[in-house]
């Protein structure tokens, strides 16, 4: 990426819905694989769930952020929503929460797009808009980062990329021994100096994981030394060290996988931002951007400081950023 | 010199049978083999000689003797005749059978190694000619006892890796106190993993652990990249065993037959392991698997315990068969062979352990883990 890149981080807003279920509540209700005991043994605990579409909890979320940062709907030059789910992405019709669309018109279902119509809602009437999927948990951070380019290539001021995703009713909630709460995080980009700077992505994409009930066991087996390697990479192409980082700040996949990590890589856990990881669950491709707009308003980083994100994303995909607040 | 052996058929003693024919042309060998019958007896013998000898290359008749047994019975379950035969004319005996299932329970291993060696040397008291006899052993009965292991180091409270080399240990207690009585010496052999060609005889699981490594299931090893893995090959362990059991024997004393501090490194396995899969495998050349990484015993654990937490059975599968392995790894041992590679020299030199895994490797995957032999 090119360091004098005048593009900024403005601002970061999230939603998390209210409702929280425990792991027993979602064991009864069939919608873990392990038992609950195992899952709170990985760290977690409650999980979020909605009672609107992803769609509304995206368009709340943007308008939300826009407000707080004083951008008025006409500035926005590009929208990117990014959901991981391919029902998030679509316009539930009547009560559904989210549905994959069937009978007659069902064609015409697999075209009511969440992303124009968070433009028509929101009045973003300048902004073109596109929607990202099949980019598992990274898809935010993906977001971003073409949001990033795009934005230099178009001369934009503002962008907005937003992740929200909801899980359909009686679907499981625990994907690859991760609990998921269904959440919205929208991230402003802008060219305000004061923002903060993405100064590296490292992406790495291995197809053959494309399906993840096949090439679990493979992938359980990757996961760990390809996160090594692809946390070497970006601080070997960032020319920063360890130590130069503030905060690891992860997506909330199992607390132990990232003992595990943090054991593999020789980045201390104190190092890492777990806390959220019981309280929150895993929020698929929002959860770096949740958390790091946490440790910014708990203080845990300031002004100068250089954090580093990491994700992975079945399909699949590693990402992995440093960012200086 | 009328020999008797046991676990011809096995990858130590195929090889042994191989040394003899070509380098001991005046010994006679009485080979303990099981079957439900002799012309069973017979089938599994005109196979096995097909397999170790190619057409016109067979030693002659008489000079390989099969005879029906099995040690884990009484008197080996010899006839009466057999039984006579043998006590009148054998004065050397090497004793290879073994049950080497490093995961078989541990009252079957004591079965087939301590009660069948037992049964094995009742019947060799009987020798009225008997000159010298070996027992074949397993540098592992070292359990997890930590650093350098000697061929003067016998009892330890280390514990055990797996059940099959307590077995092993066990039977080494019992062939000790017979030092007193017979004309006996062991031969603690390394790890073998084929032939010095890379023809594997008899895969085992050491094999089983190569594949799931090539299918790219093995995410991390115990240990350090300096670790030793002591590896050699078949031919090494039988060409060494008979030359100092021929030349070099000393009732009593306890051989060690492997690499010791030329062992492979860990870190060497893995790199040789990932290089020669990515021969065959493009998921290796296109980075989809990755060498193993090696971490230290408390990342190992929570790893496994993780692994078992989840419902993924090849993981278990690696799990269980590290299981029966790498608390030799995380001991950081040592084994002391410089006696025997110094009482050997040149004669018997050890085999280029990298190679070896080389060639072991891409034997495997030429034959599908033995699965498209013809
Ligand atoms: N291979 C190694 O890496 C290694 C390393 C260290 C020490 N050793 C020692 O070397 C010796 C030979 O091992 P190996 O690798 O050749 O084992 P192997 O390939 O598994 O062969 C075992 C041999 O024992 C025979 N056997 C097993 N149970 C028997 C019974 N009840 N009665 C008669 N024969 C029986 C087998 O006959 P069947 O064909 O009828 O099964 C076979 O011939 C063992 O004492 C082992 O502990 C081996």
């Amino acid at each position: 990426m090119n360091p004098a890149s005048p593009i900024r981080i403005q601002g970061i807003h999230y939603t998390l819905p209210e409702k929280q279920v425990g792991l027993e509540q979602l064991s009864a209700e069939g919608r873990l694989l392990s038992t609950p005991e195992t899952m709170r043994d990985f760290g977690f605990g409650d999980c979020r769930v909605s009672s609107v579409p992803a769609t509304v909890l995206a368009s709340a979320t943007v308008k939300a952020l826009l407000e707080r940062h004083g951008v008025e709907p006409g500035e926005v030059g590009l929208l990117i929503n990014a959901s991981v789910l391919p029902t998030s992405s679509l316009v539930p019709r009547g009560e559904a929460l989210a549905e994959f669309p069937s009978g007659e018109s069902a064609h015409l279902g697999l075209f009511r797009f969440s992303s124009t119509r968070i433009q028509d809602e929101l009045g973003l009437i300048n902004a073109r808009t596109v929607g990202l999927s099949e980019l598992g948990c990274v898809s935010l951070s993906h977001a971003v980062w073409l949001a990033h380019a795009v934005m230099l290539m178009e001369d934009l001021k503002y962008a907005v990329c937003v992740n929200a995703d909801v899980f359909p009713d009686g679907i499981k909630r625990e994907v690859v021994y991760n609990v998921c709460s269904d959440s919205a995080c929208a991230v402003l980009l802008s060219r305000n100096p004061e923002g903060m700077h993405l100064k590296r992505y490292h992406t790495l994409t291995r197809g053959y994981y494309w399906d993840p009930d096949g090439h679990q066991n493979e992938l359980l087996a990757a996961y760990f030394p390809t996160g090594k390697r692809v946390l070497e990479k970006t601080f070997k192409e960032s020319g920063l060290a360890r130590e130069d980082i503030k905060l690891l700040v992860p997506h909330n996949v199992s607390l132990r996988s990232w003992e595990i990590l943090s054991r593999f890589t020789g980045i201390p856990l104190e190092k890492i931002y777990t806390e959220n990881i019981r309280p929150k669950g895993h929020s698929v491709a929002a959860d770096n951007w949740i958390n790091l707009k946490d440790v910014i308003d708990r203080g845990l980083v300031s002004k100068g400081d250089h954090v580093m994100m990491f994700s992975f994303g079945l399909g699949a995909h590693w990402g992995c950023s440093i960012v200086q607040v | 010199m009328n020999l008797l052996m046991t676990g011809i058929t096995g990858a130590v003693g195929m090889e042994m049978a191989r040394w003899l024919a070509a380098n001991a042309p005046r010994a006679r060998v009485f080979a303990l083999i099981r079957a439900a019958s002799p012309v069973v007896l017979k089938a599994r013998w005109s196979k096995l000689a097909a397999k170790l000898w190619p057409e016109g290359q067979r030693p002659e008749e008489g000079r390989f003797v099969p005879v029906l047994g099995d040690i884990t019975r009484p008197g080996l379950g010899l006839s009466p005749e057999d039984a006579e035969r043998l006590a009148g004319e054998v004065t050397h005996v090497i004793h290879s059978a073994a049950n080497v299932e490093l995961d078989a329970p541990l009252e079957e291993a004591r079965l087939c190694n301590v009660e069948g060696t037992r049964h094995v040397f009742e019947v060799v008291r009987t020798f009225r000619r008997l000159e010298r006899a070996a027992y074949v052993s397993t540098l592992f009965v070292a359990g997890r006892r930590p650093g350098l292991f000697r061929e003067t180091d016998f009892e330890h409270e280390a514990g055990f890796v797996n059940p099959y080399e307590q077995s092993k240990y066990e039977t080494e207690v019992y062939v000790r106190g017979l030092m007193k009585e017979l004309p006996l010496a062991q031969f603690r052999l390394a790890y073998l993993i084929g032939r010095d060609t890379g023809e594997v005889t008899r895969y085992n699981s050491m094999h089983a652990l190569l594949r799931l490594l090539h299918e790219g299931h093995v995410g991390a090893f115990p240990g350090t990249p300096e670790t030793l893995m002591e590896l050699s090959s078949n031919d090494y362990a039988a060409a060494a065993l008979l030359t100092l059991f021929r030349e070099h024997f000393q009732p009593g004393r306890t051989f060690h037959i492997g690499s010791g501090a030329r062992g492979l490194p860990l870190q060497d396995f893995i790199d040789i392991s990932a290089e020669v899969s990515a021969e065959t495998e493009p998921r290796w050349r296109q980075g989809a698997f990755l060498p193993p990484d090696i971490v230290d015993e408390d990342t190992y654990t929570l790893l496994r315990r993780t692994l078992l937490q989840t419902q993924n059975k090849k993981s278990h599968e690696v799990i269980r068969l590290g299981d029966t392995m790498y608390g030799h790894l995380t001991a950081s041992q040592v084994f002391d062979c410089q006696p025997v590679q110094e009482l050997l020299g040149e004669r018997v030199p050890l085999p280029p352990v990298r190679e070896l895994l080389r060639d072991v490797l891409r034997h495997c995957m030429a034959t599908n883990w033995g699965r498209n032999r013809s």
